[in-house]
């Protein structure tokens, strides 16, 4: 299984830590890869969620974005975004040590979607600079 | 116009995606991903794959390939919902998981729902004889024991006369 060949950098940990501690309304932070297996996935208590799950809903949602963005505007998709009453999901494509990955974050309604998505990009980008 | 669904379910790399390219008479949707372990290939499906064909002028037949997997479960609760038939591919060569498998037969129960069931086996060209009995009789085996009464069959996913012969059955034991 990759996750366990995957290292699990203390950077990734402390970037993820600090984006919950500083915006309690994200319930859910989750990093796997595009074919659906958890690198790293924080998801509150009060969420049932299985990280396998999780993974593999995110993977299957960048891969039919991805597959609409080609169909329709001849591009790769870039942001998914979920709209509910309780909150937003966000789905972005990225990159860790070298990896296809999806990142996926939740943000209780308290959070602008435009929050929701600067927060998310930007963690994105932070991760896809990781080295090994 | 008469819609009919057809769910094709099995484990990596046994042929769904392949198979719906054989058949579907449109450009078909695929979720394919670069896969980040060793699965003989490069890339796998993680999310529903779609094709179409016209079985006749009045009726169509829609084609949702799933993955095998436990994990993508939440698309086999999208898609078993009035099924025409259910096609469960094995891929010969490599011991199929078959707590998996249970779990897909448990789910689609398509004894209970009475929905069309077919196994097929594929990349068995270059199987042995004793080779693709004794899958044979695990299959049946494991279809037993969920009340499942169904053809077990060896197709080339690539082949369009081998691919449409599925087609055939279903029909034949939706008559």
């Amino acid at each position: 299984m990759p996750k366990s060949k995957i290292a699990i950098k203390p950077e990734l940990l402390s970037e993820i830590k600090t984006l919950c501690e500083n915006n309690r309304e994200i319930s859910v932070v989750s990093l796997c890869t595009t074919d659906g297996f958890t690198i790293k996935s924080f998801v509150a208590q009060d969420l049932n969620m299985e990280a396998d799950k999780l993974a593999a809903m995110s993977s299957t949602l960048s891969a039919l974005s991805d597959s609409c963005a080609n169909m329709l505007m001849l591009d790769e998709f870039n942001v998914t975004i979920v709209e509910s009453n309780a909150g937003n999901t966000l789905f972005v494509r990225t990159r860790y040590l070298e990896l296809e990955c999806v990142l996926t974050v939740t943000a209780r309604i308290k959070m602008s979607l435009a929050t929701a998505r600067y927060h998310t990009k930007k963690l994105a980008q932070t991760i896809s600079l990781f080295t090994e | 116009m008469d819609y009919k669904k057809l769910a094709i379910a099995g484990e990596v790399g046994s042929g769904k995606t392949c198979l719906i390219r054989t058949l579907s008479e449109i450009s078909p949707i695929e979720t394919e991903a670069k896969s980040s372990i060793d699965i003989g290939k490069t890339e796998t499906t993680v999310g529903i794959d779609y094709g179409r064909l016209n079985l006749s002028e009045d009726t169509a037949l829609g084609l949702y390939g799933v993955p095998g997997q436990e994990r993508y479960s939440f698309l086999w609760e999208i898609v078993n919902n009035s099924l025409w038939g259910l096609l469960i591919l094995i891929k010969c060569g490599e011991t199929p998981d078959y707590q998996n498998f249970d779990k897909l037969l448990s789910f689609f129960a398509p004894a209970d729902k009475k929905v069309s069931c077919v196994a097929a086996i594929t990349h068995c060209e270059t199987a042995s004889h004793d080779e693709l009995v004794v899958l044979n009789q695990e299959i049946q085996t494991m279809l037993e024991q969920r009340n499942i009464i169904a053809p077990i069959i060896q197709i080339d996913a690539r082949d369009r006369s081998s691919a449409i012969s599925v087609l055939h059955i279903f029909n034949a034991i939706n008559r």
